[in-house]
């Protein structure tokens, strides 16, 4: 079966106390609308849940909707249990409330994309299949090589 | 593809408990690579040990939540549980938001949860079900509970999959003739009732006793007689009653099955031990009286038939139409020269070996 046939999964999580769950739905939704199939985790997850809701489910991507401030928390400890749990081809993009400041940071640690109020559904849609491609495209160079 | 090594490999990591290799696998099967056929051949040795549970009913039922509440109960009891859940997804764009796991707060190494879109599903299943049915039993799940989409009156396919199958219903789905009519209801082997915290949920569960005691006897009579045709002998239960020949004449000294009707409400967690007794004792009554094993046998000839038809309209049938026998036919049947019934005869003798 050719790489356009497979599904794209998302993981779209919340993480910690944060009940702001208005923009994880809407792109959910948008998502969903483009043809992917959306996993959602409900409120409060840690990020323990989420790795091993993305494990369990292989995802091709998780993304993580934050509007508490605690995002340089909870992101560099998804990364490093990915990381630990052999999943680092899992890709991570975030949104919500992030200051400026902040993105340049986040990037660095390995996160794809970063997405704030205002951000366009075509550019989530194409952020998303971007790295879906990209992770199929190494799996199947890695395939050949093994 | 890999070679049989690789694979041989992939499964004996499955069978330790790698929830990586597990997970991807499971998307092969989805995704119909050639490797994860192969991998099958490799753990089908290992599958029949795990007990499948099936759970339907309408959306917004509660099948989630009661699931959430079953997955609590097994692992207190030191099982391990899998859960696959089935959420629609779109008919246009093939996408779908799946939100099953929302209700499914409990996280354990023994807990295996996945999500599967509806996809071009026959009555709520997906077409992989089976396949991952085998795979999670291998990996050496002891039960398998199985969620389909919500549930019309009608979509009735998971009582091919499911070893025993749980009908989620609420108060207030309708009057006592939604109980009489064929369907959902014809495949219930207990009856969970949820929301029983709201009013009229007394008279719904008076309803569904009296439905489950009128459909009783139609009911037995059908199982054992698939019983019958699959694997010969029904064994009474218990050791008291009259032990019939080994020819399945017993049937008449066999007390009726009625299924049970438990009242649960997620929203007041009550309910639960009861309900997870009723499934448990279900599971050991079939097991006594030998209905598991007639229902496995029915569960693979489903499959190896679906398999024939599919392979028949793909392979065979593809081939025949690009033929000029049907084409003569076709327009024989549009001019009016021979009518549809007598054209489709004369296409199967053609087909088979018929001379035309």
């Amino acid at each position: 079966m050719h790489m356009n046939d497979r599904k794209i999964r998302v993981l779209m999580a919340k993480v910690g106390l944060d009940g702001h769950d208005v923009g994880v739905k809407v792109v959910a939704r948008g998502l969903a609308d483009a043809g992917m199939e959306v996993i959602y985790t409900g409120l409060r997850q840690t990020p323990q849940t989420v790795v091993q809701t993305a494990i369990q489910e292989d995802v091709d991507i998780i993304g993580i909707s934050l509007l508490s401030g605690a995002h340089m928390v909870f992101i560099p400890e998804i990364l490093r249990l990915l990381k630990e749990n052999r999943a680092e081809d899992i890709n991570v993009f975030c949104g919500g409330v992030i200051p400026v400041e902040d993105i340049a940071e986040l990037k660095k640690l390995g996160i794809k994309e970063v997405f704030v109020a205002g951000s366009s559904m075509k550019d989530i849609v194409g952020c998303v299949k971007e790295a879906f491609q990209a992770r199929h495209e190494r799996q199947r160079k890695g395939q050949n090589d093994a | 593809m890999l070679d049989a090594a690789t694979v041989s490999a992939r499964a004996e990591s499955i069978r330790n408990g790698d929830v990586r290799t597990l997970s991807r696998s499971i998307s092969g099967i989805e995704n119909g690579d050639p490797d994860a056929a192969l991998l099958m051949r490799f753990l089908y040795p290992f599958t029949g040990n795990a007990r499948v549970v099936g759970f339907t009913g309408a959306p917004g039922a509660g099948k989630s939540s009661v699931i959430n509440e079953a997955i609590q109960a097994y692992l207190e009891r030191g099982l391990r549980v899998a859960v696959i859940a089935v959420d629609p997804t779109s008919e246009f764009t093939g996408g779908g938001v799946l939100g099953d796991r929302v209700r499914m707060q409990v996280f354990s190494d023994r807990l295996y949860i996945r999500s599967f879109g509806a996809g071009g599903c026959l009555g709520g299943l997906n077409t992989a079900c089976g396949q991952t049915i085998a795979l999670l039993d291998a990996a050496g799940f002891d039960r398998i509970l199985v969620e389909t989409v919500g549930a019309g009156q009608s979509e009735i396919e998971i009582r091919h999959y499911a070893d025993t199958v749980v009908v989620v219903s609420t108060p207030n789905q309708g009057d006592e003739i939604q109980m009489l009519k064929a369907g959902i209801l014809e495949i219930g082997d207990v009856f969970v009732l949820n929301k029983c915290e709201l009013p009229g949920a007394q008279q719904a569960a008076a309803e569904l006793i009296e439905m489950t005691h009128l459909y009783a006897m139609g009911r037995q009579n059908r199982i054992y007689a698939d019983d019958r045709s699959c694997c010969g002998a029904v064994a009474p239960i218990g050791g008291d009653r009259k032990p019939g020949g080994a020819d399945g004449d017993q049937t008449a000294t066999v007390e009726p099955d009625i299924p049970p009707v438990v009242q649960v409400s997620a929203l007041e967690k009550i309910g639960f031990t009861e309900m997870f007794e009723a499934i448990e004792r279900k599971l050991r009554t079939m097991e006594e009286r030998k209905l598991l094993r007639g229902r496995r046998r029915r569960r693979t000839e489903k499959y190896l038939s679906d398999y024939l038809v599919r392979a028949f309209q793909e392979r065979t049938l593809r081939d025949f139409r690009s033929g000029d026998t049907w084409r003569r036919v076709c327009d024989m049947v549009e001019n009016a020269e021979l009518d549809p019934l007598s054209a489709g005869e004369r296409l199967w003798e053609n087909m088979t070996g018929g001379s035309e």
